[in-house]
């Protein structure tokens, strides 16, 4: 993948490594290039990104109050250890 | 629930002795245990199964299974690091009982090329700061389109991205080689991206 002009199917196979900022300098300026140039793919770049954020938020909506966990719950857990 | 609790300088010398006694039995010790790291260690069942009694079986068997291994943690890890991921663990061997979901076909999620390498099609997309991804109704069939992946996906969707696992801890969870994660993990990702953008064509 040395070479200057990567291809849309390139572009999206290695977007993983690309969003992870794990690619070397020169690699990585050649997928800011593609970005620059071809709008499908710096929309599927944003778009692939947001599915990320979303995905950590929406799943994480509402998560662990202290008071959330039933009381009979823990107590059912002590228990269980009790007679393990 | 990785970097989130506070750091104090005494935390490391806290949970050597909280291990002591939890090691000597000490039912006050097991007891701060579970109050401490059950809210956090349901909040990861519950996005494992929807089923709230389910969360709550793998909750109980997740401690069930800590119980039985305190004598053998050395405390290499945090308490609720090695919790994290006996919940994860109890989770996922649930999942592998359970009857096959409606599950969407991820092939075909993906996007198609030409031979040259061109998109096939433009991916539609949707505008960016969309407001409607602030909605807590799409929010709510977000998750559901989550839960349409194959199981396989889903998991190393929900380990990587949700949970915060490294590709190797995950490749380790679920007995499968790292570059198995990266690729279901790209392909989850993709897959996701295209249902939701599915759902917000389907809204206007
Ligand atoms: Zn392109």
């Amino acid at each position: 993948m040395g070479k200057a002009k990567l291809t849309c199917r390139e572009f999206v196979e290695f977007l993983d490594d690309y969003v992870a900022d794990e690619q070397s300098g020169d690699v990585r300026a050649t997928f800011e290039k593609h970005i620059a140039k071809c709008p499908p793919c710096a929309d599927y770049v944003r778009t692939y990104q947001e599915t990320i954020e979303l995905g950590k938020c929406v799943c994480r909506d509402g998560e662990g109050a202290p008071g959330d966990v039933p009381e009979q719950l823990i107590d059912a857990i002590l228990q269980a250890r009790r007679s393990q | 629930m990785s970097s989130d609790a506070p750091v104090r300088s005494d935390a490391p010398n806290a949970e050597a002795a909280l291990l002591v006694r939890l090691q000597a039995g000490d039912d006050a010790a097991f007891e701060e245990l579970v109050r401490e790291n059950a809210p956090r260690m349901l909040a990861v069942a519950r996005r494992f199964v929807a089923d709230e009694n389910e969360a709550q079986d793998i909750l109980q068997e997740a401690f069930l299974s800590a119980f039985r291994g305190i004598q053998r943690f050395e405390g290499g890890s945090k308490i609720s690091t090695w919790l994290h991921r006996i919940v994860v663990n109890a989770a996922l061997m649930r999942l592998r009982k359970k009857k096959r979901r409606r599950e969407v076909q991820v092939d075909e999620l993906l996007p198609g090329f030409l031979e040259d390498g061109h998109l096939a099609s433009i991916p539609k997309g949707w505008p960016a700061a969309d407001q409607r991804l602030e909605q807590e109704d799409t929010r709510a069939k977000i998750r559901g389109l989550i839960d349409e992946l194959p199981e396989s996906y889903r998991s190393v969707l929900l380990l990587r991205d949700i949970e915060e696992f490294s590709t190797q801890d995950a490749a380790h969870i679920l007995e499968i080689t790292p570059g198995a994660v990266k690729t279901r993990l790209h392909r989850a990702r993709q897959a996701l991206r295209a249902l939701i953008e599915q759902e917000l064509a389907n809204e206007t």
